[in-house]
């Protein structure tokens, strides 16, 4: 082996070696930032406590009918020998364990046509960002606003034929601060086409979305 | 005395004469003190401030809007570190209860404290949820900052859709400036 083949690694080597050590001769001074950004909580609940039945099982209380179903509003009463047929429970759950209450069962024992029920509670912004209470979902049905004209008929069955009738307290777009909460109400009246021994389960998803996002969120669904 | 002595003896004296002349001889001598004081490249954070100062700026050009002038995020950019001459080499900037449409844009300006003309080296931003966060550092066209002057740099960060709700972020940046005759280019 020759002496060429020895020292040219070296020399290359050292080479390297040098401009390293130019460039971290070279005078310089560094100036940094440390970020941290903390996110908020988008978070609400039903507040507990608030829930009120209008004909709560178990009270004796007597059977509300509806009335009338047009012009923009339901009416109902107790009719003339009223009666305690029917009633309507409401339970608040915790459904995903986080300690807030996430659920509300709402069932109708003992309904028939024309039974009419109304049922109220209050949600709350548990968390840390303003939001509006943007939608719900109602049966499948996603809405925005409910107008008070025609409310939402629901086929539970599959029929083709409406079993009930829901007419929801219009809260939508509200705003609530953290801490802030908002009534909400909703009416529910058995209808004529309502099987009879059946269990019917309506199925209701209220959504919020944080404030700055709410007008352009009417229209699109955010990530 | 024989031969050899008187030799020796004329040698010597030979020798001192020659020396003599030489040192008789006229000459001047120049001298040149040399005396190098080298400069310092030196530069600071001398100014910074965020655009939040009141109700949240949300991103531009999106679909977030805060009409209602909102404070619900904060921004804070303070000094963390000094150098030994007191001078702040690093920032802390920190947002909390943020958002997605969050729009933080924190001005940063630098002083060339130093005597030497400086240029921005490099620039690096560590990793950060690209999906949470949008993060952009703006330099300005002509990095060069001569001693006395300074320069503004912004650094603008996004929060995203797909940032998730009480996590908390970090990131750093760097910025390396160098003597101006050592970076190419502006």
């Amino acid at each position: 082996m020759s002496n060429t083949y020895i020292l040219k690694p070296i020399a290359y080597t050292l080479l390297i070696v040098a401009i390293i050590t130019g460039a971290l001769a070279m005078w310089s001074e560094t100036l940094r930032i440390n970020v941290s950004v903390s996110t908020g909580e988008l978070h609400w609940r039903f507040k507990p406590g608030s829930e009120i039945v209008k004909d709560e099982c178990g009270t004796g209380s007597l059977d509300w009918n509806a009335t009338y179903l047009t012009n923009g509003s339901v009416g109902a009463e107790r009719i003339d020998d009223a009666k305690d047929v029917g009633c309507t429970s409401a339970q608040f759950y915790d459904n995903d364990g986080d300690g807030d209450l996430d659920t509300l069962n709402i069932t109708i024992h003992n309904g028939y046509p024309w039974y009419y029920t109304h049922v109220a509670f209050a949600v709350e912004n548990a968390g840390t960002i303003p939001l509006k209470i943007w939608k719900v979902v109602i049966h499948g049905q996603t809405t925005y606003e409910i107008t008070s004209s025609t409310g939402l008929r629901l086929d539970l069955t599959g029929d083709g034929k409406p079993d009930v009738l829901i007419w929801w307290g219009d809260n939508f777009g509200k705003q609530l601060h953290k801490g802030d909460y908002a009534d909400i109400s909703l009416e529910i009246v058995v209808l004529q086409d309502a099987p009879e021994n059946a269990n019917l389960t309506i199925s209701i998803t209220m959504y919020a979305i944080q404030w700055n996002e709410y007008d352009s969120a009417m229209s699109t669904t955010p990530v | 005395m024989n031969r050899t002595q008187i030799f020796s003896l004329a040698s010597l004296a030979l020798l001192v004469a020659s020396i003599g002349a030489v040192a008789a001889m006229w000459s001047e001598t120049l001298k040149v003190n040399v005396n190098v004081n080298t400069g310092e490249v030196d530069v600071k954070w001398s100014n910074w401030t965020c655009n939040d100062s009141g109700p949240d700026p949300q991103i531009p050009n999106s679909d977030f809007n805060n009409d209602e002038d909102k404070d619900v995020a904060k921004c804070y950019v303070q000094a963390e570190k000094y150098d030994n001459e007191g001078d702040v080499i690093k920032l802390n900037v920190t947002i909390t209860n943020a958002y997605p449409g969050y729009h933080a844009v924190i001005t940063l300006v630098v002083d060339n404290i130093g005597s030497i003309p400086v240029k921005l080296y490099s620039s690096s931003i560590s990793e950060y949820p690209t999906s949470a966060l949008s993060v952009s550092l703006d330099k300005p066209e002509s990095t060069q900052i001569h001693p006395g002057s300074n320069s503004t740099y912004t650094l603008t960060i996004d929060v995203l859709q797909g940032a998730g709700e009480n996590q908390d972020y970090t990131f750093e940046v760097t910025l390396v400036f160098a003597q101006w005759n050592e970076v190419s280019g502006d």
